[in-house]
């Protein structure tokens, strides 16, 4: 199952694909016991937004990663041992939207979903 | 502000030292002084002169404290200040005359600051800069706070980093855990795919059953499809058959329809807007309509109120006289007491005047009287000073005389030193020296009973000490030896006593076996030899008959004694030969009774043996003792004899020590007593000591005291000295100051032109104060009672006036005013009403205009209704709008029958549900019903008999499967956990990304936030450090936030606590400048002052430190206090000679 579309709760629904693929599973299984849904992927976006939604400086510091380098060198560092371990049991990627992106090094593309998500978990914080 | 100079003159050890600092950039000063130069002391008084001397001050020993004085020359932007500061409670800032100034000068260049203020942080040492310091890293004083102000509030997104750093970590980590997911699913799919690949290979008999169950799917299918032809051409007969009724339905709408040709659909929003036009229109006509009348009523109301406009025209003055009016009445109420009050007044000026005299027409300046009223003041208390001098003085010579008088009474005997050297000896000897001696005595009659006991327990023997000390001593070993001898003895004497008591035991043990055997059958060989013994006894007369022919005396009785004894003796040995056991043992019995009677008698021999020899060794023994004085006793007894002596001889000696002791202890108590009585001038009487020891102890006291006295008397002298040198320094300066004073007064007197004697002065210039102000009192009565006539004359005139112009009758005055006030009423009255009805009129206008405008807009927004409709008016747009609402209700009606027709269409076009309705016969479609409805029952049977079939080759299939486990489900568990995997790679990527974005924002967060007192402290760090810190960090992901310093190599961070203590002194150095700088740009630029504050510094960082103090300078003073001379230099190299400035204490 795929969920695409627009939605300013982008980042929550991004923030929360476990939780929401054993949600569909669970409903699924309500339906009938044969029905079983294998794969849940979060392919929302949200809308473009015409302002800085976050008021403070660490929003706007947030908004700004996707497109620092030295953040983007620091995290494919970070993430180096992950990616071979999951290339090691997965393969190369053909599906999942963060390991593909990650794979073909498109950094910022990572950043973007993981800011999304971040700031939506932040102001969910409170 | 700056010190432009410090003038220590009279203060601590200094006394008129001066301290010069030039002008110019930097405005660094190093002054130099060695240890205890007065380096703290000038510290101290920078502090005292800007905020005054504390109560207690400790400069005040060398000056007292009402000479000690500090003074500055301070500058501040454009302003100087020259001052002087005492120690006092008030007026204690000075000017160069010691003349007390006004402070506000120097308050306003202190910006505020306090002592405590100025200590914390602008006059430091090292102990204030380690304090403080400490202070600011751990958040104790405000500096510290704002410190770790900066960057906090990030708590809660700190632990959501954390929380993040968790999730991701519960998912992959780089090293590997059983626990977390991602390393679990790994294991699941490797697990799976080795059982796909193990299981890769199927047997023949799942391909059959497959095969066998796609045959039987196919077959299913294929009847399905059957009966799904018949099930579609039924349910098409079933529609047509549904649908007829609503095709006819729909056929007379569309008739109906069509007789609205001609009718404007306006739709529904449109009818709607237009009907809602139309009412608006008609309730606009009906409110033109009401205005109109409501207009005309007002017109007539109008022109009914009279108004009165000459009264209105001067209503303002008529409320003023009215108003006036009222005052003019109080006024008049007030005059009389006004006018008593001023003769009061007046008769007191004329007292006044009397009382002054010839000083009564002066006219004294404020000025002038402030400073007679000073003088004054200062020449009663230069008089009081002079007063208390002489009272001083006359204590001092009273105290003088007493203590001469003391001096003179206290005579120290010649006696004192042998008293005191008695006592002192006395007092050696201890407080207990009676009990001592006392104790000694009973501890020594015990011992002597103790050695009497002892030495009558050494009976047999007799005598004393002396005589048992003279006896000779036997050796332990030789006393051994013989009581071992004689035990052996006895030994040997009770050993062979036994054997021969066992030898007789069994002696008598065989005899009376033997006799047992006796008493029966056995014959002994005693027996047998005794009657044999008989036998030959009477033979032996026959025998000498026969052979020799003897003669018998008795031959028959012979012969027959002969054949008797034969007889005996054969029967004894027939008896013997009958019992030769019993014999034998008897026999046997024998032997060893005679060899038991052996062995006794030879042990009896030997123990007698044995106890002569042990007599003849104690006899010898004992010889042995006498010989020689001892006691005659058995070794044994001889040896605890010998242990008695031991314990006699030893009391012995301790008599002998204690009667030594006890000796020696009174004899040295007698000297001692004899001592002290020889001093007391007593015979010494003997006994105890203690009675005699008070007494010359309380003699001492008595000496003692009487010393003491005298040196008190003598040191009272001296400080009398002292004091009255003072008292005549004192005097001498009240005097002085008392005559500068009376030249002050009579100058003063001279320019106020009066005559006072300083003495009344205050009383004077209180009377002329008086004067003054009853006087003015008067004057002011005066006009006021002045002023309320012209104002009643002036009252009265205008009423007139008014009256006559607007024509009301002559009279009195308040009479005529009263009519004008009450035309002025009835004038405002009908002026009121006339205005609400002119409102009421506009308001009216304005509502016709509204509704005429709203009538005019409705029929301009209906105007193209009424021409699509072709409409002549309101009414007939009225009739337009139904026939267009009926219309389309009527469209709406066939569309709902279309709606109905689809429902029921089973998902079919309307234009093929209409066809199909059309082309069928409605008698046809009901046979045709009836015979598809057999056909279905036909074909569901035949589907049911291929399900089964299909059911049971499905179970054969899936037995197979499940007996051979599973390649499908290791095949389809691989494909899940693969899934499951890469579920977790997205999601271990997003939290990690997540994690690492938020950790980068919060530290850019923190960079920019960071507080400028930290940042710049971090700079000026950097450089006392030479470099080798980069800056300082406050950690505020610890439980509380921490000051930390960031190495060159900018990862290292290190901990205060472990930095070195010249490390540690440069932080603290670091962080005061740094909020000395923020104070210095708020306005607040005192003088630094540093005591020595790079004592810990090496030669380098002290350069650096003195590049940093170099820099500040530039911006307020710097005063640096050293003791160091390489200090010195270091500051001239750094700051350059021609700039270099430099103090020294001396």
């Amino acid at each position: 199952m795929t969920l695409c579309g627009e939605t300013v709760e982008a980042g929550a629904l991004h923030d929360n694909a476990p939780a929401l693929r054993d949600e569909v599973r669970a409903l699924a299984s309500s339906i009938s016991p044969a029905l079983f849904v294998e794969k849940v992927r979060v392919e929302v976006t949200e809308p473009a937004r015409t302002g800085l939604v976050v008021g403070d400086d660490l929003g706007a510091m947030i908004d700004e990663a996707a497109s620092d380098p030295d953040l983007i060198d620091a995290l494919s560092r970070d993430l180096e041992r992950f990616m071979l371990a999951a290339s090691t049991s997965l393969g190369d990627p053909d599906e999942g939207e963060l390991r593909l992106a990650a794979a073909r090094g498109d950094w910022s593309g990572v950043l973007r979903t993981a800011s999304t998500a971040l700031r939506s978990r932040l102001t969910a914080e409170g | 502000m700056r010190l432009s100079r410090l003038s220590l003159e009279r203060y601590g050890r200094f006394e008129d030292c001066e301290l010069n600092f030039r002008p110019g950039i930097p405005d660094l000063h190093v002054i130099y002084g060695e240890n205890e130069a007065g380096k703290t002391t000038s510290l101290a008084a920078v502090s005292d002169l800007l905020f005054g001397f504390p109560v207690r001050s400790p400069y005040n020993f060398l000056f007292d404290y009402s000479l000690l004085r500090v003074g500055a020359v301070l500058e501040d932007g454009g302003t100087t200040l020259a001052c002087r500061r005492k120690k006092g409670t008030s007026g204690t800032l000075l000017g160069a005359d010691d003349v007390p100034i006004d402070e506000a000068p120097l308050a306003a260049m202190l910006r505020g600051q306090t002592r405590d203020t100025f200590g914390l942080s602008f006059s430091l040492d090292q102990e204030t800069l380690r304090s403080g310091g400490k202070a600011m890293v751990e958040a104790k004083n405000d500096v510290g706070r704002t410190l770790f102000a900066a960057g906090s509030g990030l708590t809660g997104v700190s632990d959501e980093l954390r929380r993040l750093e968790t999730e991701a970590d519960a998912i992959w980590g780089p090293t590997n855990r059983g626990s977390r997911t991602f390393t679990v699913a790994q294991r699941q799919l490797a697990e799976s795919t080795r059982l796909v690949r193990d299981d890769a290979l199927k047997p023949k008999a799942w391909s059959d059953a497959r095969a066998a169950t796609e045959r039987t799917r196919e077959a299913l299918e294929a009847a399905r499809l059957d009966r799904d032809a018949v099930q579609a051409e039924s349910r098409a007969a079933e529609r047509v058959r549904r649908l007829a009724p609503l095709v006819r339905r729909r056929e007379e709408q569309t008739i109906a329809l069509a007789g609205y040709d001609g009718v404007v659909d306006l739709g529904r929003q449109r009818e709607t807007a237009a009907e809602e036009l139309v009412r608006e229109a008609e309730e606009a006509v009906r409110a033109i309509a009401a205005a109109e009348g409501l207009r005309a009523d007002i017109a007539n109301r109008r022109a009914a109120v009279l108004t009165d406009p000459q009264v209105l025209g001067v209503a303002d003055e008529i409320d003023r006289l009215v108003a006036d009016a009222g005052a003019e009445v109080k006024a008049k109420r007030d005059l009389v007491g006004l006018e008593a009050e001023h003769a009061d007044a007046a008769a007191t000026v004329r007292r006044l005047r009397a009382e002054a005299g010839r000083n009564a027409g002066a006219t004294l300046q404020r000025e002038l009287a402030a400073l007679l009223r000073e003088l004054a003041r200062v020449h009663s208390e230069q008089r009081l000073a002079m007063r208390q001098v002489e009272d001083d003085r006359q204590r001092v010579e009273e105290r003088r005389g007493r203590a001469a008088a003391a001096l003179a009474a206290t005579i120290v005997s010649d006696a004192v030193d042998a008293l005191t050297s008695a006592v002192d000896h006395a007092r050696a000897l201890g407080a207990d020296a009676d009990a001592r001696c006392d104790a000694l005595r009973v501890k020594l009659d015990g011992a002597t009973r103790r050695a009497d006991a002892a030495l009558a327990r050494l009976a047999p023997w007799t005598g004393d000490g002396d005589a048992l000390a003279c006896l000779p001593r036997v050796d332990d070993s030789e006393v051994h030896d013989a009581r071992d001898a004689l035990a052996a003895l006895v030994a040997e004497v009770r050993r062979e006593e036994e054997a021969a008591q066992r030898a007789s035991d069994q002696s008598a043990a065989a005899a009376l076996e033997i006799s047992q055997l006796a008493t029966g059958t056995a014959v002994s060989p005693e027996e047998m030899a005794e009657v044999r013994t008989e036998r030959d006894r009477l033979w032996r007369p026959l025998r000498e008959h026969l052979l020799n022919g003897a003669a018998l005396q008795a031959p028959a009785e012979a012969i027959a004694g002969y054949e008797s004894g034969v007889a005996a003796a054969d029967d004894r040995a027939d008896a013997r030969f009958a019992s030769a056991d019993a014999s034998g043992k008897l026999s046997l019995l024998e032997q060893t009774r005679a060899s038991h009677d052996l062995t006794r008698r030879q042990a009896e021999t030997r123990a007698q043996s044995a106890r002569d020899c042990h007599e003849e060794t104690v006899a010898g023994w004992k010889r042995r003792l006498a010989d020689v004085g001892l006691p005659a006793l058995e070794p044994g007894r001889f040896h605890s004899w010998q242990a008695d002596r031991d314990v006699a001889e030893a009391a012995q000696a301790e008599v002998r020590n204690l009667i030594a002791d006890v000796e020696l202890s009174e004899a040295k108590r007698d000297a001692a007593r004899a001592a002290m009585s020889a001093a007391l001038g007593v015979a010494d009487g003997g006994g105890p000591i203690a009675p005699v020891l008070a007494r010359a102890e309380r003699r001492r006291a008595e000496f003692e005291d009487v010393a003491r006295k005298r040196l008190l008397a003598q040191a009272e002298l001296d400080q009398l000295d002292v004091e009255t040198a003072a008292l005549d320094r004192r005097q001498r300066v009240a005097e002085d100051a008392l005559d500068a004073n009376g030249d002050a007064w009579r100058a003063a007197l001279t320019e106020a032109g009066l005559d006072i004697d300083v003495s009344a002065c205050s009383a004077v210039l209180d009377l002329l104060d008086e004067l003054r102000e009853a006087t003015a009192s008067e004057a002011s009565m005066r006009r006021r009672i002045e002023g309320i006539g012209r104002d009643t004359r002036e009252h009265a005139a205008a009423v007139r006036q008014l009256a006559d112009a607007i024509g009301v009758p002559a009279g009195e005055v308040q009479e005529r005013l009263r009519s004008l006030r009450d035309r002025l009423a009835a004038a405002r009255s009908a002026a009121t009403v006339n205005g609400s009805l002119h409102d009421e009129d506009k308001r009216r206008h304005g509502e016709l205009q509204e509704a005429q405008a709203k009538l005019q807009a409705t029929e301009e927004a209906l105007a193209p209704l009424l021409a699509e409709t072709g409409s002549a008016d309101r009414v007939a747009l009225g009739a337009a709008i139904e026939r267009s609402r009926a219309k389309r209700g009527l469209a709406d009606e066939i569309a709902a029958t279309e709606r109905a027709i689809l429902e029921a269409g089973d998902g079919l076009r309307l234009d093929e549900l209409l066809a199909a309705v059309g082309a069928a016969d409605p008698d046809q479609v009901a046979a045709q019903l009836e015979s598809l409805g057999s056909r279905l029952e036909e074909l569901n049977a035949a589907v049911d008999e291929a399900a089964t079939a299909h059911g049971d080759a499905r179970a054969t299939f899936a037995a197979l499967d499940t007996d051979g486990t599973s390649a499908v489900d290791a095949a389809a568990d691989a494909e899940q956990a693969r899934s499951e995997l890469e579920v977790l790679a997205e999601d271990y990527i997003l939290k990690r990304t997540q994690a690492v974005t938020l950790k980068w924002a919060i530290e850019k967060y923190r960079e920019r936030h960071q507080d400028p007192l930290l940042l710049r402290a971090g700079e000026l760090f950097s450089t006392l450090t030479t470099g080798r810190y980069a800056t300082l960090k406050v950690d505020t992901d610890a439980p509380s936030p921490r000051l930390l310093g960031m190495r060159d190599d900018t990862r290292t961070m290190v901990e205060v606590d472990a930095m070195s203590e010249g490390t540690t002194d440069q932080l603290f150095l670091a962080l005061r400048l740094a909020a000395l700088e923020q104070s210095v740009a708020a306005g607040v630029g005192l003088p630094f002052l540093a005591d020595d504050l790079f004592v810990n510094f090496d030669d380098r960082r002290a350069e650096a430190g003195f590049r940093v103090l170099a820099e500040v300078a530039r911006t307020t003073q710097v005063l640096f206090f050293t003791h160091h001379p390489h200090l010195v230099q270091i500051a001239k190299s750094v700051v350059g000679t021609e700039l270099h400035s430099e103090c020294a204490l001396s």
